[in-house]
């Protein structure tokens, strides 16, 4: 509020103060100049001293408006801003009186405020910083179930957008019933209320939900908090399962035994002629036995990191031809080709003859922990492939490492489950693994070997097609 | 508004929201059941369409009872309208649920089938539809709506692409016949279930612009 940069206040005082003196001098000029003998002189006089009135009302005005009227106009000032959030406002007026106090206290005031809502601003940043470092999720809501705050966990948890869902229902924003049902459990009347549910989207994980009633009657509000048990609940069943195949697997061998022996003890062991099959089959059921408890034995001692590797160069050729020979009968047995592709190009190795000195090409691994490895992508291959299908292990150098491919014709692996099928125990198809005998452990112990001789395992597969295993291991200088 | 209208609306709102909320649930299980071959989920599932159905009937009477007291207009009108197409569209969306399960029960019962990794794409991708269709209408948001709808002609060519290649299959090997009939039949309720969906992102561009863009391909290209 300024006209020509002086304050209102100052214009209306000096027009007021001057208005009064001049008008009070100009009728006295009147009154006064005709009873004079010289009246023009008098007039004259009079305008003069008009004039001088005027200023010496101003200077009067800009007097009191310095001392009574500026100090509460910066008073207003600084107040519309600590209104305006402009806290700490520093306030100087120079006056002894009343409104030198007033000033004073005002000051005082505006400092104090500051410095609160200085420490108010860095709790809430503090808290806020304190539940977004929450590996749990957190979100308030009020008694209506609108959402008053959420961490980003809770926003990551319950997959929706943290800007967006504050204000709305909780019902609006997370649309999954059991989280519903506890809430709402929580909210009626009991306080508190807990629950574990397995979310419904195209994620699969599990959450406990904790909700507790916020105090105040009637309730103000509840604070539910998120926790993502997934990777418990996935351990859990890997263990569960465990239990259950292995018993599985070690059961169905020992029965067979069991049923051999009996027959044999009710008299078929004199019976030279036809005692041959059954004692034929305790070795093969003994046989399996010992290879379960020798997979789950490696597994063991691998993933303890106990398992001793002899470091040497491993030439591939021989490892290659030795592992089919071990499973040719099985594959011919099913009318499968077994098929080892050597390198083409000459600087790899030539290809091989049956010589050892044929195998140029050499890893830097343990010889028995590749053999292992490829025993168990050639099992898996033969298992998994229909009959009149084909298998063919490939060697080679990519780059500084030797690559070994067993590609199969197989059945394939859906695209959903290649990430997984490294894992312990994991089936794609559980019935069909054990109708064909498989442990569920041949992968991941080839996973913990590869790893263990620093290489890498990968797998692609097409279903209906045929699937493909590439380990990778470092190279050995060529012997 | 009066404050009556607005309750009912709010408790209308909470109910369709926690129908949807079932039905996304019981789709996702049946889905489940059948990648998974669980055929306790999907006897789960089956069993569960009781209440959903329950559930329908009783927000249709809360229409009609807000309509009759009430008499709203505008864009209240408007939610009621579209709430009683949504619930509708729910119901049959949790029927194909169940008749998904069934097949689930149906299939673990058959030889194995490979299920194609197209028909996982495209449960995926029609769940995210209804997923999509309903945020869009918690938020009233027919941008989201507009795409769901564009995203129906994707899950139509997967339908085509996996029938074609299922009839290859049953030509292949006829003793998967039964199999692949079953797996036929999940693929077309896989595709009204998006079909449903995209009805549902309709309604809510109705519900939001006040515009009806069904039947009529070129209002759902207009304001991106």
């Amino acid at each position: 509020m300024q006209f020509l940069g002086l304050s209102r206040t100052f214009w209306r005082l000096w027009a007021t103060i001057g208005g009064l003196a001049a008008a009070a001098v100009l009728s006295l000029g009147h009154w006064v100049a005709p009873q004079t003998s010289r009246p023009d002189d008098v007039r004259r006089t009079t305008w003069l001293l008009t004039g001088g009135v005027g200023v010496v009302s101003a200077v009067i005005a800009w007097t009191s408006w310095r001392r009574w009227a500026r100090p509460i106009e910066t008073l207003t000032e600084a107040a519309a801003k600590i209104a305006d959030g402009e806290y700490g406002q520093r306030i100087y007026v120079s006056a002894p009186d009343e409104v030198g106090r007033l000033a004073a206290a005002f000051h005082q005031m505006s400092e104090r405020l500051a410095v609160q809502f200085a420490q108010l601003d860095e709790d809430r940043q503090q808290l806020r910083a304190v539940l977004s470092g929450m590996v749990e999720g957190v979100v308030a809501i009020d008694g209506e179930q609108r959402i008053l705050f959420a961490n980003d966990r809770a926003a990551q948890l319950l997959e929706f957008q943290p800007a967006a869902a504050v204000g709305r229902k909780l019902w609006e924003v997370v649309r999954q019933r059991p989280i519903q049902e506890i809430v709402q459990a929580a909210l009626a009347d009991t306080g508190t209320a807990s629950g574990e549910l397995e979310w419904n989207g195209p994620e699969t994980k599990s959450l406990t939900v904790r909700v507790a009633q916020l105090a105040g009657s009637p309730a103000r509000g509840a604070v539910v908090v998120l926790h993502d048990t997934t990777e418990l609940r996935r351990l859990e069943r890997l263990r569960q399962e465990f239990v259950a195949n292995v018993s599985h697997e070690l059961k169905t061998p020992l029965s067979v035994i069991k049923a051999c022996v009996e027959t044999l003890q009710d008299g078929a062991v004199d019976d030279v002629e036809n005692r041959g099959p059954f004692l034929e089959q305790l070795v093969e059921q003994a046989d399996r036995l010992h290879l379960l408890i020798l997979d789950l034995l490696s597994l063991a001692r691998i993933e303890a990191g106990t398992e001793v590797f002899e470091f040497e160069a491993v030439a591939v050729a021989p490892l290659v031809a030795a592992c089919l020979e071990r499973h040719r009968t099985r594959a011919e047995a099913k009318g499968l080709r077994l098929e080892a592709v050597p390198p083409v190009d000459g600087t790899a190795g030539q290809p091989p003859a049956g010589g050892p000195e044929d195998g140029r090409l050499c890893a830097w691994a343990d010889a028995e922990a590749v053999g292992q490895i490829l025993d168990n992508l050639v099992d898996n291959a033969v298992k998994y492939t229909p009959e009149g299908g084909r298998i063919r292990v490939r060697w080679g150098l990519d780059g500084d490492q030797v690559l070994l491919q067993v590609e199969d014709t197989g059945i394939g692996i859906p695209e959903r489950d290649l990430p997984r099928i490294f894992e312990r125990f994991y089936r794609v198809d559980k019935a069909r693994s054990r109708e064909l005998g498989g442990t569920g452990l041949g992968l991941s112990i080839v996973k913990h070997l590869v790893q263990a001789m620093q290489g890498t395992v990968r797998a692609t597969s097409q279903l209906g097609k045929g699937s493909t295993f590439s380990v990778r291991l470092p190279r050995a200088a060529s012997a | 508004m009066s404050k009556h209208l607005e309750r009912d609306l709010d408790n209308l709102q909470r109910d369709i929201v926690s129908l949807a909320s079932q039905v996304e649930e019981t789709l996702y299980k049946a889905i489940r059941s059948l990648e998974r071959r669980e055929a306790d989920l999907a006897r789960q599932v089956i069993v569960g369409d009781a209440q959903i159905d329950e559930q329908e009937n009783h927000i249709e009477e809360e229409c009609l009872k807000i309509l009759a007291l009430h008499q709203p207009v505008a864009i209240d009108l408007r939610r009621i309208a579209t709430v009683l197409k949504i619930n509708t569209d729910l119901e049959r969306m949790a029927d194909l649920a169940v008749d998904i399960a069934e097949r689930a029960v149906a299939l673990h019962r058959l030889p194995l089938i490979p299920i194609p990794n197209d028909l996982q794409r495209m449960t995926d991708l029609a769940t995210s539809m209804v997923r999509q269709s309903l945020d869009a209408f918690v938020h009233l948001d027919a941008r989201l709506a507009r795409r769901v709808i564009r995203l129906d002609d994707e899950v139509d060519r997967y339908n085509r692409e996996i029938i074609d290649e299922l009839v290859r299959l049953m030509q292949q090997s006829p003793e998967m016949v039964e199999a692949g009939l079953s797996l036929f039949s999940v693929t077309r309720h896989v595709e009204r279930i998006a079909d449903h969906a995209t009805n549902i992102a309709e309604d809510v561009v109705y519900l939001v612009e006040g515009e009806i863009v069904r039947h009529r391909p070129e209002a759902v290209e207009v304001s991106e």
